[in-house]
């Protein structure tokens, strides 16, 4: 059954619907949201509309815990990682309405970001709301989001050991440029220049 | 670190990934802000990084993890800010002025996401959106349907599609292209095609659905390109749950026919 548009009292935090103890317990309604775009659905999260918000969560959060557990490897961690990063999104949703940006890459990239800042005990070198939003002509890459990411898929398994390893070692467990060349032995430029060259080569990749 | 106007690329990808030092990351930072190349750059490396971040692996959520970050959300400010409101403000007065000024936006809201999505269907580059240029004016313009606007931004946005390349018969330039999204559940289909060859009077492309097991193919509809020999075709009504095993296209009297007649000018698995 295809979504139907969606009853405009989803949308109204202040009708049944969306009252209090929809939010709080385990049966928020979510069905009049989730079919819409994200757009839309971060207008109405900027509406204050908790269903759309827990729309938001149905959608992503898997995405989101994923990767922080990626990096935390601790369900604990990654689940607060998690919660901090959508709950980003409820507080501050003015600034992605604005910007129209594209969604899930900014919760993959933000994501990621805190959970090394956790990961390495550190504040956060950017605060979560002030990593710009990729920009909105690359919403559309998002909505081939399958196909994108098969063919990043198909071009890290190609990827050389050599450029694989450093771009893992940074990207995923945080180490810095410095500490990769310690564990590999290898010149610092050259840690350098593979990092850049698999983060090239994913590029590419998404522009074929 | 730099050549003394930009930023080294490699050290560009590091500030990408949060790897450089605190001090090197405000640095890179500052020229980031004031140097449009550098920016451009960030930003390419940023969305490799959500990609690159989006591989991996895929795990379940923990058990609840949805009750305790809903059971979060209505603790913040926003949500408390939210509740108080309801209770001080008419709630029918209320309902009505954002039922109008959402309710009649909804449309333009996904018309506006449906061009953008349609945008990239079957687009690699910036010429091959001509393709669809007409539908998209359409979406634009909202003279589409909502509720066909609907189906099609669930097609287009749907996990559970199967997405075909069609690729041209043997010999032509410039050689004729299409793509087709089908989701065998539903039975929605979208094809878009570009650089077909004009049909004499009487003649009309037809798409075929290639079943598996030998099957008869099923016609799935007539077309005709523009002028450019573009064309697109959008069918929401197509047999649902077969087996396909690709699709093909071939030309055809006007009117279509029941079985396809041979060469096949596109096909792809």
């Amino acid at each position: 059954m295809l979504p139907t548009p969606p009853d405009p009292r989803s949308l109204n935090p202040e009708t049944p619907l969306l009252r209090t103890e929809d939010v709080s317990g385990s049966t928020v309604r979510s069905d009049k949201v989730e079919g819409m775009d994200d757009v839309a659905l971060l207008e109405a999260v900027a509406e204050g509309n908790q269903n759309a918000m827990a729309a938001v969560f149905d959608r992503y959060s898997r995405i989101v815990y994923c990767i922080a557990l990626r990096v935390l490897r601790e369900p604990g961690l990654a689940e607060d990682v998690m919660q901090e990063v959508l709950l980003q999104v409820w507080k501050r949703p003015q600034s992605f309405v604005a910007q129209r940006g594209n969604l899930v890459a900014w919760l993959s990239v933000v994501t990621r970001n805190r959970a090394i800042d956790v990961l390495r005990k550190r504040s956060p070198l950017d605060p979560l709301d002030e990593l710009p939003l990729p920009d909105p002509r690359d919403m559309a890459l998002a909505s081939e989001q399958s196909w994108l990411l098969d063919k990043v898929r198909a071009v890290l398994q190609s990827l050389p050991a050599d450029q694989k390893a450093p771009l893992e070692l940074a990207y995923f467990n945080g180490l810095s440029h410095t500490e990769i060349a310690e564990k590999t032995g290898s010149p610092l430029g050259t840690v350098k220049t593979r990092i850049r060259a698999g983060l090239i080569s994913i590029r590419k990749a998404m522009r074929a | 670190m730099n050549d003394y106007l930009h930023i080294a690329e490699a050290d560009l990808a590091l500030y990408a990934m949060e790897a450089l030092s605190a001090t090197e990351m405000e640095s890179v930072r500052g020229h980031v802000q004031v140097c449009a190349r550098c920016k451009e750059e960030v930003r390419q490396n940023t969305l490799a990084l959500a990609a690159y971040a989006q591989t991996a692996e895929e795990v379940a959520l923990p058990d609840g993890s949805r009750d305790r970050f809903l059971a979060k959300l209505t603790e913040t400010p926003q949500a408390r800010a939210l509740q108080a409101s309801a209770t001080q403000r008419p709630v029918v007065q209320e309902q009505e002025r954002r039922s109008g000024l959402f309710g009649g936006g909804w449309t333009w809201t996904l018309a506006g996401a449906l061009a953008v999505c349609l945008l990239v269907v079957s687009v690699d580059d910036l010429h091959k959106r001509a393709e669809i240029v007409p539908l998209l004016s359409q979406a634009q313009h909202g003279a589409a349907d909502s509720a066909q606007l609907a189906e099609l931004m669930e097609l287009l946005t749907s996990t559970h599609v199967q997405k075909v390349a069609l690729h041209p018969a043997p010999v032509s330039v410039p050689p004729p292209e299409g793509r087709v999204i089908y989701a065998s559940q539903s039975g929605k289909l979208l094809l878009t095609a570009s650089n077909l060859h004009p049909l004499p009077a009487g003649k009309t492309y037809e798409l075929w659905i290639l079943q598996a097991g030998g099957k008869k193919p099923l016609p799935a509809g007539t077309f005709a390109p523009d002028s450019t020999g573009n064309a697109t075709m959008i069918l929401t009504q197509e047999p649902a749950g077969l087996a396909v095993q690709g699709f093909g296209i071939t030309v055809e009297n006007v009117g279509g026919s029941t079985t396809p007649t041979l060469p096949i000018v596109l096909s792809g698995s």
